[in-house]
């Protein structure tokens, strides 16, 4: 479905994603490229964490979802994001994707939309926070 | 038995290369849409691309796999990404993944990597370019 730019004002959210994280899911060897940090208890504990985390891609991929909802082939073609990791996330907790327009600019071949993004877990912290970019043709 | 050597600060050398490959197989796409609860059908049937397409950030985490090629790790947290996507993956091409060592410092107790990487398929179609920061180890080390 082609995206609306009219519709993409400065200032206004697109629509969020949210996600339930486990420990199964943050176990994946596809997820964790065998790193223990995401799914040893025991190894999290002796590393100073109270529990394995979750990888930051992992975040960066409910934010992608979350963009590709509302920029479609653009997003995947074209699209740039970046993002810092700046808190853990568990297995239990509830994270949010967000994004808020920033900015809206003609260019060449279509509308330079820029976005604030972030995720934030159900105690309304952030954890992974940045910036992304997309043009919409 | 692996017989690379660990991973060690001082022993890094800015400049360094790495690479990697593997193929992007349904198997991947699945197990990774069900890891992130993505369902898209883009990545699991048919996209506007014309068949099945990698979510990005499934092509992003293989990067990781690339300190491995040279060292072993355990224990190292991401800290940052700055990606540029530029063409969808196609499920089924084999990915050539490429990676250089671009800085290294200490930050308050902590050891950072900043690795450059790139993601290219077998026909040569460049999927993404990505500068990812790393910590070794989450444990601090006394300064």
């Amino acid at each position: 479905m082609p995206v609306v730019t009219q519709e993409l004002a400065v200032g206004k959210e697109i629509t969020p994603v949210v996600k339930q994280m486990s420990l199964e899911r943050m176990s994946r060897p596809l997820m964790t490229g065998s790193n223990p940090i995401h799914y040893d208890p025991t190894f999290a504990r002796e590393a100073g964490l109270p529990a394995p985390i979750a990888t930051g891609v992992m975040s960066s991929a409910f934010l992608s979802e979350m963009l590709t909802t509302a920029f479609g082939v653009d997003w995947i073609r074209g699209g740039s994001m970046d993002v810092k990791f700046i808190r853990p996330i568990y297995a239990g907790d509830t994270v949010t994707a967000r994004g808020r327009i920033t900015g809206k600019s003609a260019t060449s071949t279509g509308v330079r939309i820029a976005l604030d993004i972030w995720c934030e877990t159900q105690r309304g912290e952030p954890v992974t926070v940045g910036t992304a970019t997309v043009v919409v043709h | 038995m692996d017989d690379k050597p660990p991973m060690v600060f001082e022993d890094l050398s800015v400049g360094e290369e790495y690479a990697d490959e593997y193929v992007l197989t349904p198997e991947m796409a699945r197990d990774y849409a069900d890891g992130v609860a993505d369902l898209n059908p883009w990545y699991l049937e048919h996209s506007p691309f014309g068949g099945p397409v990698a979510n990005p950030m499934l092509i992003v985490a293989q990067h990781a796999r690339l300190f491995k090629t040279a060292y072993v790790t355990a224990g190292n947290v991401h800290t940052r990404h700055e990606t540029q996507l530029l063409n969808p993956a196609r499920i089924g091409k084999r990915m050539r993944v490429y990676g250089k060592l671009v800085d290294k410092y200490r930050k308050r107790g902590r050891e950072y990597l900043v690795m450059e990487c790139r993601s290219v398929d077998e026909d040569g179609i460049e999927i993404c370019h990505d500068r990812r920061t790393i910590i070794i180890r989450y444990a601090k080390r006394p300064e």
